[in-house]
C-alpha cells in the first residue's frame, strides 16, 4: 500500500495560485538577506514538466558523463530539437495519437505510434 | 438543453456580472443562450443595455409563453428581463400547487442550448424552484467570511433538493480577487481545503468589471484583455476566460 498515491483534487491554476501566494508569504517572513537569495532564486525561471523516468535517468547519465548540470543539458536538447522542429526537419504527426484530455487533441509519445 | 443557475444569498458578489459575461460568453462560442434575471432589481437587461421589463412576470403570472417573453440580446443570445414585478411573481409561485417545478415547467418548451438563471441575493421559493430547474450551480463569492457562508447557504438548499431526488453539480468562482490581501488568501486556502476541485480560478479585482454595465457592455465587448477577463499576473490566473473553459468542459459533459 506504499505506493498509494493521492489524487490531484484541486485545480490545477487555483493550486499553482496557492503555491505561490503561500511562496510569497514565507519570503516576506524571512530576513531581508534570505529575501534577496530566495528572489534570485525564483528569478532562475524553473519550471515543473512531466518527464519519463527512464529518459530522465538517460539525461542524467550522460550530464555526470560531461560533467555539467541535467537543466543545462536538456535546455539545449530541447534547444536544438526546436531549432529542427521550426526548419522542418521534425515531423510530430508520427509521434502523435488522440488525447483523451478535454484541454488537447493529441498526445505524442516517444516513439512512433503504430499505424 | 442544460441549464445553469448562477446563485449565492450574499448580494455584491459579482452573480449578475458572471452571469452576463458566461452568457454571452457562450453565446459568442456559438451556443444558443437564454439568460433569464430572476432578480428583481432587473440588472441582467441593464447591464447589456436593455430596458428592464416584466418578462420573468408575464412567464410566470401570465404564463406567456418563452419565445413571446424573451428579447434578443446579442447574436445567440436572449434574456427574460426582470423588474420589480418579479417580486410579485415570487407570491404567486408561493402560493401555487407545485412551487417548487414552476421554473422547470416555465421552461420546459425552451429551445436553447444553454439557460442561465440569475438569481436574487436570497433564499426563498424562487431559489428552490430554480435549483429543481438546473444541473449544475455557479457559486461567486467574495473571499471574506460573509460571502463564504453564503456559499454554505447555497449548498445547504442544494442538499435539500438533493433529498427530494435531485442531484445537482456545482463550482465555487471567487471573484473580487485581490492577492495583495491577507484575508483574501486565507479564505482562498479556506474554500480550496473544505471544497477541493469545485474551486474555480478567481475572477480578479478589476474596476473595468465596474465600468462595463455603465456603458450597457459586456465585459467581452468593453474590455477583453482586462485582467477581469484574461486573467492576472504573468501566469496569466483566473479571468472569466479560464471560466469559459471550464464551463465548456461541464456542458462537453
Amino acid at each position: 500500500m506504499d505506493n498509494l498515491k493521492r489524487q490531484q483534487a484541486v485545480d490545477p491554476a487555483v493550486a499553482d495560485l496557492l503555491s505561490d501566494m503561500d511562496r510569497k508569504r514565507r519570503l516576506s517572513s524571512l530576513p531581508r538577506a534570505m529575501q534577496k537569495k530566495a528572489r534570485k532564486d525564483a528569478a532562475r525561471h524553473k519550471v515543473g514538466l512531466d518527464f519519463p523516468p527512464a529518459l530522465h535517468e538517460e539525461l542524467r547519465q550522460v550530464a555526470d558523463k560531461e560533467k555539467i548540470s541535467i537543466s543545462s543539458l536538456t535546455a539545449f536538447f530541447a534547444k536544438r530539437g526546436l531549432d529542427d522542429y521550426k526548419a522542418g526537419q521534425i515531423d510530430l504527426v508520427p509521434y502523435m495519437r488522440i488525447s483523451r484530455s478535454a484541454r488537447f487533441e493529441f498526445v505524442l509519445t516517444l516513439e512512433k505510434v503504430e499505424d | 438543453m442544460t441549464i445553469l443557475t448562477i446563485a449565492n444569498q450574499k448580494g455584491g458578489v459579482g452573480k449578475t456580472t458572471t452571469a452576463v459575461t458566461i452568457a454571452h460568453g457562450l453565446a459568442v462560442a456559438g451556443r444558443r443562450t437564454l439568460l433569464v434575471d430572476l432578480d428583481p432589481q432587473g440588472h441582467v437587461a441593464f447591464s447589456l443595455g436593455l430596458p428592464k421589463g416584466p418578462g420573468f412576470y408575464r412567464l410566470i403570472v401570465d404564463e406567456e409563453p418563452i419565445e413571446k417573453v424573451a428579447i434578443h440580446a446579442r447574436g445567440n443570445l436572449e434574456i427574460v428581463p426582470g423588474d420589480k414585478r418579479t417580486e410579485k411573481a415570487k407570491r404567486t409561485i408561493v402560493i401555487s400547487n407545485f412551487p417548487t417545478e414552476t421554473i422547470s415547467r416555465a421552461l420546459k418548451h425552451a429551445r436553447y442550448d444553454v439557460v442561465i438563471l440569475d438569481l436574487a441575493p436570497s433564499l426563498d421559493v424562487l431559489h428552490v424552484s430554480a435549483l429543481m430547474a438546473s444541473d449544475w450551480v455557479l457559486i461567486p463569492t467574495k473571499l471574506d467570511a460573509m460571502a463564504v457562508d453564503g456559499v454554505n447557504e447555497v449548498l445547504r438548499s442544494m442538499a435539500e433538493v438533493a433529498e427530494r431526488g435531485h442531484r445537482l453539480g456545482y463550482s465555487i468562482l471567487p471573484t473580487f480577487f485581490d492577492r495583495t490581501t491577507r484575508e483574501t488568501v486565507v479564505q482562498l486556502q479556506s474554500l480550496v481545503e473544505t471544497f477541493r476541485d469545485h474551486v474555480w480560478p478567481p475572477i480578479p479585482q478589476d474596476t473595468k468589471a465596474r465600468e462595463a454595465p455603465a456603458y450597457g457592455k459586456s465585459l467581452w465587448e468593453y474590455c477583453p484583455n482586462s485582467p477581469v477577463i484574461s486573467g492576472f499576473g504573468e501566469e496569466r490566473t483566473g479571468g472569466y476566460g479560464s471560466t469559459m473553459s471550464r464551463l465548456l468542459e461541464v456542458l462537453r459533459g
